[in-house]
């Protein structure tokens, strides 16, 4: 082998590339680009967001807000929209409209993760955990079993749609603040129930309840909870 | 702030996967190469919040990578050998294992780099797999721009006695 052709072969080893992902995600940790000064500075301001809202209205009408996604420059004006509409809503459909947007960043996140669009990847993961993290926190002040019953649908859905996004083999990390809601939840019943005179069918109501809370199937030990 | 955090993006756009490379021929192993290429950048963008601006910031994320290794190794005692049949998978894509495998010629390289002067290792590494120019090498490495040269020329040949003994 001459010089040269050690150089050439040596220069093949160019071919080691680090993980895509890692990538972003180590780049966003550093100069938090993504989520950094301008998005704390909009959503810590009520008058602000509802000038961006304002001006969100004239943007829209373009439609290209709308079909952004995470990662995108119009993405931030789309969550102020989405933001700003939130704080209309009453207190008792903040869960209903919590969850909305978290479907809908799991939407996002599906459409990312379809096309294989890696640069917009982290960004989407994080908003979407960001959304389940404010869902949960929704769900657990939930008192009323009513409301709850009509959100289990929601709630289904959002686990249909990671576990479809994990299959894909994207990690979206733990869903442990949703599942840890659910099992708030589930644990406030279960007490109820257990505190209170049963009947024959509301004993093995409970005994279904408490076997699938015991496997961490919070979903549908929800779902036995609202049908009892 | 906005132009420091564009100019940083498009540097570490530009060197990440060089860096990476850098690093990893030198700890081999994917976990560290990826903790010690992030402290490197993180170290220049804390360089770029307190100064202007850095003269040859790619000369300075390579000297800070190679302090950062010689404080691994340091730190650790490891001794830095690398056997080619044990090269881990870096990215599924490029397939490089099962090529480094296939190939004797790069496995032979990958081995014999790591039996010749480190120093050697360095200059083969910065020029022909990561492009750094011998100006940016001799300003990483403190020698002269001749010196790089007839030193690099020496480290090809050394390279190529390894392959051949």
């Amino acid at each position: 082998m001459t010089e040269r052709q050690l150089i050439d072969k040596i220069q093949q080893l160019k071919k080691i590339e680090p993980n895509s992902d890692w990538v972003l995600l180590a780049k966003n940790r550093i100069i938090k680009e993504e989520t950094g000064f301008p998005f704390q500075f909009i959503f810590g301001h009520k008058l602000a967001t509802s000038a961006l809202v304002a001006l969100f209205a004239l943007v829209g009408v373009f439609g290209f807000t709308l079909t952004s996604v995470p990662g995108d420059s119009l993405f931030i004006l789309k969550k102020v929209a989405e933001n700003g509409s939130g704080l209309f809503v009453a207190k008792i459909d903040q869960p209903r409209h919590n969850l909305e947007l978290s479907r809908k960043r799991l939407d996002d996140l599906a459409k990312i993760a379809e096309e294989n669009n890696i640069r917009h990847l982290a960004s989407a993961i994080n908003e979407y955990e960001e959304s389940i993290s404010k869902t949960a926190e929704s769900l657990i002040s939930i008192e009323d079993s009513g409301i709850m019953e009509q959100l289990t649908d929601d709630i289904r859905e959002i686990e249909e749609g990671e576990a479809m996004i994990k299959s894909l083999g994207i990690e979206v990390g733990q869903n442990d603040e949703l599942n840890n809601a659910l099992a708030v939840i589930i644990e406030r019943e279960i007490e109820v129930l257990r505190n209170k005179e049963r009947t024959e069918e509301e004993e093995e109501i409970l005994n279904n309840i408490t076997f699938e809370y015991e496997q961490g199937n919070y979903s549908r030990a929800l779902e036995i909870l609202l049908l009892k | 702030m906005e132009n420091k955090r564009k100019l940083f993006s498009r540097i570490y756009d530009e060197n990440i996967g060089p860096l990476y490379r850098f690093i990893f021929f030198k700890v081999n192993s994917e976990d560290i190469a990826q903790d010690l290429c992030s402290e490197a950048f993180t170290k220049v963008w804390n360089r770029f919040d307190a100064e202007d601006e850095i003269d040859n910031p790619r000369a300075f994320l390579y000297s800070v990578a190679r302090n950062l290794v010689i404080d691994h190794y340091r730190e650790k005692s490891k001794i830095q050998t690398v056997e080619a049949s044990t090269v881990p998978i870096v990215d599924v894509r490029t397939n490089l294992e099962k090529e480094i495998v296939n190939n004797s010629d790069l496995s032979n390289i990958v081995s014999a780099l790591n039996k010749i002067k480190p120093e050697y290792a360095d200059l083969i590494s910065y020029h022909y797999i990561n492009d750094l120019t011998i100006s940016e090498i001799s300003q990483i490495t403190g020698k002269s721009e001749n010196n790089v040269r007839v030193t690099l020329h020496r480290a090809v040949k050394s390279l190529k006695s390894v392959i051949e003994s």
